[in-house]
């Protein structure tokens, strides 16, 4: 019976004196979350099924909604970890954190575990902290240091732009395409062509340049404000994989409908759609009216009121694109100023036909129009557009996250 | 042989038709009555101009020989012209 005990004291003194072999094998993760937080479920859930695939990993779970206690202490690791971002599930691996959490990330997590297997650059941060060993060092996060490195070799250098990061091009580029084509459908532009012909025959140049200018700008602020509050929508919706697969089946349909219409468009000759008498009436009376207004002001609000009231009645009749767009956004975890920097390109690119048509308009006094032959285009590649992204957005989500490691 | 165009502000292809019409006219001469789809409501609804713009109504003595929708080359119409003349 001694000599089992002396065994077992050899053992256990060979383990726990011996931290880095501990350190080495057992990964700890640190899992703040809140008692009835979705994503927290989600990554609750990966986290369980990663359990067998790696045996070295011990998750420690904190709730921090209801739990005082585990509350004060994730402050306590966020105010010495130097972590900003707020709000939960919080997940800490040695010194690289994560905050929030959608299946997207999976990839990445799973990176950061054997990042830390694989190298001896682990150092369990949050359990110093815990027993009050933690030196106070500045945490450096070994792992976001490495994944810039190898991530180094997704910037590029673009001939004008210089060094960019290859995963903002991918975004700007998507905003660029998807807005072009957008703007490209003829929606709203019969509207445009009615008021700029009006617009020219008014002899005051100063007025006629404040409404066409201010029809332009409402029409951008209003189909930029309905994106970007769709988008903050979507961003932090709870059970983001069945609203994501919503939006792709919508996509999907979308692209049948504009591929069917494009087929159709072959048919017949390409012309302009006649719209019902009535509508187009309402609107002409509108435009007559603030055109003649007298006062400035009456007729930039008329302006503004018929730009709003066109645009979401365009934003239905192309929303496939936008929706699309602002998708891309949240799968990218984008969302507030930098979600206003990509939407702003999309409109610059989605207002860029018809500010071409009103400007040369203005100049010239005539109005040049861009042939209907190519509508039936702008519904074929919106189309195929929409197809790709919708059977992206269920079966490789991760793509439209453009990392290319 | 008079030919009725009905076309429309509003609407992009009735602009490029109207520069191609003014093309052909100069080599083929033919009287047109030009409408506007919405500043001559009446005038125009009495040849019932359709679902798409412009339109292009060729008429002898007032019957109506043939009709034409939409964007064409000015090559088109001046095959067509000659087919009618004949």
């Amino acid at each position: 019976m001694k000599k089992i005990r002396l065994i077992l004291f050899i053992l256990i003194s060979f383990f726990v004196f011996n931290p880095s072999v501990f350190a080495k094998d057992n990964i700890k993760i640190y899992f703040f979350h809140g008692d009835g937080c979705p994503h927290c479920k989600e990554e609750d859930k990966f986290l369980e099924e990663i359990k067998d695939k790696y045996p070295k990993i011990k998750i420690e779970k904190y709730e921090v909604w209801k739990n005082k206690d585990n509350q004060v202490f994730m402050e306590i690791v966020k105010d010495k970890m130097k972590i900003s971002d707020s709000g939960v599930p919080l997940t800490i691996i040695g010194s690289t954190y994560v905050v929030g959490y959608a299946d997207t990330y999976n990839d990445k997590l799973e990176r950061i575990i054997n990042f830390y297997l694989d190298s001896n650059k682990y150092s369990d941060i949050v359990g110093s902290i815990k027993n009050n060993t933690y030196n106070g060092k500045t945490v450096i996060d070994y792992f976001e240091k490495e994944d810039k490195k190898t991530n180094n070799s997704t910037t590029i250098n673009v001939p004008i732009i210089g060094k960019t990061n290859l995963k903002n091009l991918s975004i700007e580029s998507a905003a660029v395409l998807i807005g072009l084509v957008d703007g490209f459908n003829p929606c709203a532009m019969w509207v445009l062509l009615f008021l700029i012909s009006m617009l020219i025959g008014m002899k005051n140049r100063k007025r006629m340049w404040a409404i066409g200018i201010t029809f332009l700008l409402a029409s951008a602020f209003i189909y930029m404000a309905i994106m970007l509050s769709w988008i903050n929508i979507i961003v932090n919706i709870s059970t983001s994989i069945i609203f994501r697969n919503i939006i792709a089946i919508v996509a999907i349909i979308g692209s049948i409908i504009n591929i069917n219409s494009f087929r159709k468009e072959l048919k017949k000759d390409s012309g302009c759609e006649v719209i019902d008498s009535k509508k187009r009436k309402k609107i002409f009376s509108k435009i007559k009216k603030f055109t003649t207004e007298k006062s400035l002001f009456l007729a930039l609000g008329g302006t503004i009121l018929l730009a709003v009231s066109v645009n979401v009645v365009e934003l239905a009749c192309s929303a496939g694109l936008p929706l699309i767009f602002t998708q891309i956004l949240a799968i990218n975890n984008i969302s507030g100023i930098k979600a206003f920097y990509y939407t702003l390109i999309y409109m610059f690119f989605f207002l860029l036909d018809d500010m071409i048509i009103f400007f040369v308009a203005m100049f010239t006094t005539k109005i040049s129009a861009i042939s209907t032959k190519y509508n039936k285009y702008s519904h074929l590649i919106g189309g195929i557009l929409m197809l790709v992204i919708g059977l992206l957005l269920i079966f490789k989500p991760e793509w439209l996250m453009f990392n290319f490691q | 042989m008079k030919v009725v165009k009905i076309t429309a502000v509003w609407c992009s292809a009735c602009l490029i038709m109207n520069k191609i019409w003014n093309k052909v006219i100069e080599k083929k001469p033919i009287e047109t009555i030009s409408l506007d789809l919405d500043f001559d409501e009446e005038e125009s609804n009495k040849y019932t101009p359709g679902e798409v713009l412009p339109v292009f109504i060729f008429m002898d003595n007032d019957k109506e020989i043939k009709r034409i929708t939409g964007e064409h080359t000015e090559e088109e119409l001046i095959k067509i012209l000659e087919e009618i003349g004949d």
